[in-house]
């Protein structure tokens, strides 16, 4: 188990930028060049509350040539388990928090003709970063954002500003929705569609293109998913010989890094496969995007950031 | 569906070609043969859904067997015959850039041809994924000399006598899919002059 060395990092600026969303600027604590990213990479942000400790991932949003700051945005989400709270109401200029080295599961493909990005509502922000990259390199490239209403059109004027005649925006509020159907058809070979939105919008590209004939490999999704929650159960390592409880309302991972192990993880969603691991004994509920079906059914193996126990008991080799 | 497999023993990088199958997710099938590769393009019409559409591109003479009459046969929305490959590659090109998302390219025919036409379809913004490749006829390698990076198509032996460095060179199981080519390595840099049997065994 070799968990990623943490940056320290200090807020330099937060805006609020619709009543949901808060946008951080955060800068090296010894003012020093940050690890270079590429658009479409997040970095998980570990967030030190009084009852427990958050690690969440959060997408780059500013322009990979700055190498002096990181710029994420939170939207408020009051349902969750305290991580965005914590970013909205405990966090103030000049505070520090710890961020991981940035990893990008949703890459721009570089030989792609025409890129045709997504987004829903604070789906947004990994594509603010992409734009920039983009526009440097003169790409042919359509931006389709939906929103909920004019109130919640987060970075609207920005964008507008930066992608003139290639962004086209939706209000919901107004019955404007994105009609993937109707955007991917007739595309030009070597078009690509990238989309990070809510699990509808997601599934509504997925199903468009593959009715259109597309092959997977052109069609590129973020989900800003969170651990599911479950009951709790125990989890033995094997190799480490402990014991550990999985509260409902957390991860494996999760427990495990607060019972102090430092597990493999990157993305935290159950998509880039880093944290997979062997499960000797026990039913798993799968969650994750990565294991093919056949090996999830021999309860073989499974993702520990996302995936939970069926039985009261798992036995991993750990 | 990958377009061809690699051995999961011995030389990672050498293709295995397996026989053609239609991806029936595709709304458009384009395909595109040299010589004997025309028997492969009948085979995969024949598994194609009776509705789908689909092109084919022909290379007619060059080495193996004319299959222009068979391909003509097919039902098919255009079947267009060339009698160079340089023409046939232009067509190619012209054909994709016009067409839409949706479309997937069959290639069939030597290593040479089809690594050749995979890479109009790549540089055409295709993804492997894309793209389905079948080795037809000829067994001769493309090759490229790793000293001068002279390339020759059509290889046959497993030693020949490079035209650019003027090196004996032995063909080497290594086949780089960026240069559509195998690679060949000196055999007498020991001892010039000393080499062991040359036979013919890529026919
Ligand atoms: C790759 C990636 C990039 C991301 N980028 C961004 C970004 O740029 N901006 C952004 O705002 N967010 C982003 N997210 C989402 C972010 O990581 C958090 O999930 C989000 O901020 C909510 O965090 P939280 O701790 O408040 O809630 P979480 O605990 O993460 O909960 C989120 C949701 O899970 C469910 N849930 C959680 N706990 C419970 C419970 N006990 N009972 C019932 N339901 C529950 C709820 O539906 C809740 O709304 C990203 C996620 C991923 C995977
Ligand atoms: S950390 Fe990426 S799949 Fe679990």
């Amino acid at each position: 188990m070799t968990g990623q060395f943490n940056i320290p990092v200090r807020v330099t600026r937060i805006e609020q930028v619709t009543p949901m969303i808060r946008r951080f600027t955060l800068e090296r604590y010894d003012g020093g060049q940050l690890p270079g990213f590429s658009g479409g990479s997040h970095v998980v942000v570990t967030m030190r509350g009084d009852d427990r400790i958050h690690h969440n991932p959060y997408s780059l949003m500013g322009s990979p040539d700055d190498k002096r700051h990181y710029q994420i945005s939170v939207r408020r989400d009051d349902e969750g388990r305290g991580g965005s709270l914590f970013m909205h109401t405990r966090v103030a200029e000049g505070d520090t928090l710890e961020v991981a080295p940035p990893t990008n599961l949703f890459a721009l493909n570089r030989l792609a003709k025409r890129h045709i990005l997504i987004a829903g509502g604070i789906g947004i922000t990994p594509f603010m970063a992409q734009l920039h990259e983009l526009r440097r390199a003169g790409a042919d490239y359509q931006l389709h954002y939906s929103f909920r209403d004019q109130e919640n059109a987060a970075f609207r004027n920005e964008l507008e500003a930066a992608c003139g005649r290639r962004i086209t925006t939706y209000d919901a509020s107004a019955g404007e929705f994105v009609q993937p159907g109707q955007l991917l058809a007739e595309q030009p070979l070597g078009t690509h569609v990238y989309v990070c939105g809510p699990k509808g919008m997601i599934q509504a590209v997925n199903d468009a293109a593959f009715e259109l004939g597309w092959a997977d490999s052109h069609v590129h999704w973020e989900e800003f998913a969170a651990p599911p929650v479950g009951k709790p159960f125990r989890v033995v390592l094997q190799k480490s010989d402990m014991e550990v409880t999985v509260p409902g309302s957390s991860s494996v991972l999760e427990a495990l890094e607060d019972a102090g192990l430092q597990p493999n993880c990157l993305c935290r969603g159950g998509v880039c496969g880093e944290c997979e691991t062997v499960v000797v004994e026990g039913e798993v509920e799968h969650n994750d995007h990565f294991l093919p079906d056949d090996v999830k059914q021999t309860n073989s193996r499974m993702m520990i950031c996302v995936s939970r126990a069926r039985s009261e008991r798992l036995v991993l080799d750990l | 569906m990958p377009i061809y497999e690699l051995p999961e023993d011995g030389i990672r990088s050498r293709p295995i070609y397996r026989p053609m199958q239609p991806d029936v997710a595709a709304r458009f099938h384009l395909m595109v043969a040299e010589g004997a590769g025309s028997e492969a393009l009948a085979e995969l019409h024949e598994k194609l859904p009776d509705d789908a559409r689909c092109s084919i591109h022909y290379l007619a003479g060059g080495d193996g067997p004319d299959g222009s009459d068979r391909l003509m046969q097919l039902r098919c929305e255009q079947t267009r015959l060339h009698f160079d490959d340089g023409q046939l590659a232009d067509a190619l090109r012209r054909h994709l850039e016009s067409a839409a998302m949706g479309t997937r390219l069959y290639v069939a025919g030597s290593e040479d041809f089809i690594w050749r036409m995979a890479a109009v379809g790549i540089s055409c913004g295709m993804s492997e994924e894309e793209i389905h490749v079948e080795r037809r006829g000829s067994r001769a390698r493309p090759v490229q000399c790793v000293h001068c990076k002279t390339r020759v198509e059509g290889v046959t032996t497993n030693i020949y006598t490079c035209p650019g460095c003027g090196q004996h060179v032995t063909v080497r199981d290594h086949f780089s899919r960026r240069l559509g080519a195998y690679q060949s390595v000196c055999v007498d840099a020991e001892a010039p002059g000393e080499l062991p049997p040359i036979e013919e065994i890529y026919r």
